[in-house]
């Protein structure tokens, strides 16, 4: 223990010294990580660029912005064959991502979990159950509820709920993709 | 305090003064990222950085501390490398940043770090006060791994053993047969159990703990046992 | 571009409510303030004082750490830069300030009240539930008043898993149950407790 008995203005002067410190160690480690975080951000590319590497739509080559929010359009060179589109939705634990493609009749072609929070080894086999994604595609969006709730998808035994939020959020995100287009 | 080596130091940090079964210090972090040996290593990690940074310069500081305002000096210091892990987890392991989630911030109030900085940084010169910090930051580790490894077997019947690595110039976690030299080591080593899903959400960390801890003090009882018959009582 | 969130709750306020009493506790599920469960449950006068205090103080902190954060420190706010990393010493910060404060008023004007509640006060600064509510208010995104009311439903799970904790404690140190007896017992006990709510909760869907 410090046995010097210090004025209160040398309290003070010690304090500031000591923030002033930590704000410059903080402010050059913030500049370093922003320039990596930008990295990443251009690495990952835009909604469009993510859209394409996942396949949400297949046979498509490009995404191009349909000028609202959430939708995207896919072409095939020069012809529009469907829509894709990144969005977040409530699941059981957290947010969940979800990338959705559709063809120009809003059929399902293809759905990736892109991010979810779920219960580890429970909720979380919506990302790790290939098969449970598999089923979206060919799906329109009177069929996209859970078999359970009068629909064409069968969720993971185990993990209806999060299955149940996943096929639910699906088919808002798709709602919102109609309303957007037309 | 009785002079140490610097080995000795380190040793006391492991066992007598383990923070997490002997102190039940710092319990958050040790049940809430416990669900894999993955997660559990990504936040033994951070621990050490943290640990480390704040022994070392309270330890240098400790003449220049006033007394008086020690705690919120204390508290800065740690917030800064609390702050400088967590934003480089950010830019440079976003999987491990975002599996650990609020957990990287919440060091700032863990028990354990402002308890060292308290007891031991501010008495005792650096060396010592690193070696109290790397005793330390392996016992936390260590309970932190042994409770991950078992919630991931029992939970999930395997284990996948990662490693900090870089790989193509992409730094992250990766499974240990990928880094050279660990080739031989199977991933996930599967373990010929029914997976019980329960241990690897909340309550299986509770059990964890408890069944540990009570494993443990059946086999200090024992010791003590052992040891009052030696000295000749009748029990 | 990021958004400020409104200051009137916009959520549906019974789920925040369910999720911080039950789903997300913050002592059985979330993991938080477990040294002050592992510490003061050994009587139920200690852990009563400790649940009003923590109780009081997570609320404070939501209505204190909202408007700076979102009105200081992240990027749409007056300022217009990105200064949300700071947000975790800002917000220790607060707290520390806010509790010494309080402690400092009660224990001035009300002895009584200084001695029920005030004692708890410096416990609470570095306690991580505190700390870990602000930092979900911000996580989660919330209004002001859904913030307001996440903290205090916290604060209120926090409460009872304290006090039914304290409660068996007491019991069982009336037993011979040696090898059960403080946290370990403890432990066991919140791994049933736990298991009931994460089960429940997994059927329905609020």
């Amino acid at each position: 223990m410090a046995e010097t008995k210090d004025s209160t203005v040398m309290i003070l002067l010690k304090l500031t010294l000591i923030a002033a410190v930590a704000a410059v160690v903080l402010t050059a480690t913030y500049g370093v990580t922003q320039e990596q975080l930008a990295k990443l951000a251009e690495a990952a590319g835009g909604p469009d660029k993510q859209l394409l590497d996942m396949g949400v739509v297949p046979g498509a080559t490009k995404f191009k912005s349909a000028g609202g929010e959430l939708c995207y359009e896919a072409y095939d060179g020069g012809d529009l064959i469907g829509y894709g589109a990144m969005a977040e939705v409530q699941g059981m634990q957290d947010i969940l991502t979800l990338a959705v493609g559709v063809d120009t009749d809003f059929v399902v072609t293809g759905v990736v979990v892109v991010s979810q929070k779920e219960t580890p080894g429970i909720g979380d086999k919506i990302q790790k159950d290939e098969g449970f994604v598999a089923q979206f595609a060919g799906v329109g969006l009177d069929g996209l509820k859970l078999s359970d709730d009068g629909g064409e998808i069968d969720g993971i035994s185990g993990a209806t709920i999060s299955s149940r939020y996943v096929t639910d959020g699906a088919a808002e995100i798709i709602g919102k993709m109609q309303q957007e287009v037309s | 305090m009785a002079k140490k080596s610097f080995v000795g130091e380190i040793i006391r940090g492991i066992i007598k003064d383990n923070p997490v079964f002997v102190l039940v210090l710092g319990l958050c972090p040790v049940l809430a990222v416990s669900t894999s040996f993955a997660n559990a290593l990504g936040m033994a990690m951070a621990f050490t950085f943290v640990m480390l940074g704040s022994n070392i310069f309270v330890s240098l500081l400790r003449k220049q501390i006033p007394p008086g305002v020690r705690i919120p000096i204390f508290i800065l210091i740690i917030c800064t490398f609390v702050t400088m892990i967590d934003m480089m987890l950010e830019a440079f392991l976003p999987p491990m940043y975002e599996a650990l989630g609020i957990f990287v911030p919440l060091i700032v109030v863990n028990c354990i770090v402002i308890g060292r900085a308290e007891a031991f940084a501010n008495r005792n010169p650096v060396l010592p006060s690193i070696a109290d910090g790397i005793g330390i930051s392996i016992g936390f580790a260590a309970a932190l791994i042994l409770l991950g490894t078992i919630r991931e077997i029992l939970g999930t019947g395997a284990l996948k053993l990662m490693m900090l690595w870089s790989k193509e110039g992409e730094l992250g976690f990766y499974p240990l047969s990928d880094i050279p030299g660990f080739s031989f080591v199977p991933n996930p080593i599967t373990f010929p159990i029914e997976p019980a899903t329960v241990m690897v959400t909340p309550p299986g960390a509770f059990l964890t703990i408890a069944a540990l801890m009570l494993l443990f003090k059946i086999m200090s009882d024992r010791k003590r046992m052992k040891q009052l018959r030696k000295e000749g009582y009748e029990i | 571009m990021i958004e400020t969130p409104g200051l009137l709750p916009t959520e549906n306020l019974f789920p925040i409510f369910v999720d911080a009493m039950f789903t997300k506790n913050f002592l059985l599920i979330m993991f938080l303030g477990l040294c002050s469960y592992v510490g003061l449950t050994t009587n139920s006068d200690t852990s009563k004082g400790m649940s009003m205090a923590v109780t009081f103080v997570m609320t404070m902190s939501a209505i204190l750490t909202w408007p700076i954060y979102h009105y200081l420190l992240s990027p749409a706010s007056i300022i217009g830069k990105d200064l949300t990393f700071l947000r975790t010493i800002c917000f220790i910060l607060i707290i520390a300030s806010f509790v010494q404060l309080v402690e400092f008023i009660i224990r001035r004007f009300s002895p009584p009240l200084y001695k029920s509640l005030g004692i708890y006060l410096p416990l609470i600064a570095t306690n991580c539930a505190v700390l870990g509510v602000v930092l979900m208010n911000i996580q989660e995104g919330y209004t002001y008043g859904a913030s307001i009311i996440y903290a205090f439903a916290a604060g209120l799970g926090y409460s009872w898993v304290m006090l039914a904790t304290a409660a068996l404690r007491e019991k069982l140190i009336m037993r011979n149950v040696d090898l059960f007896s403080g946290f370990i017992g403890a432990f066991f006990a919140a791994t049933m407790v736990a298991l009931i709510i994460v089960s429940y909760f997994s059927m329905v869907k609020l």
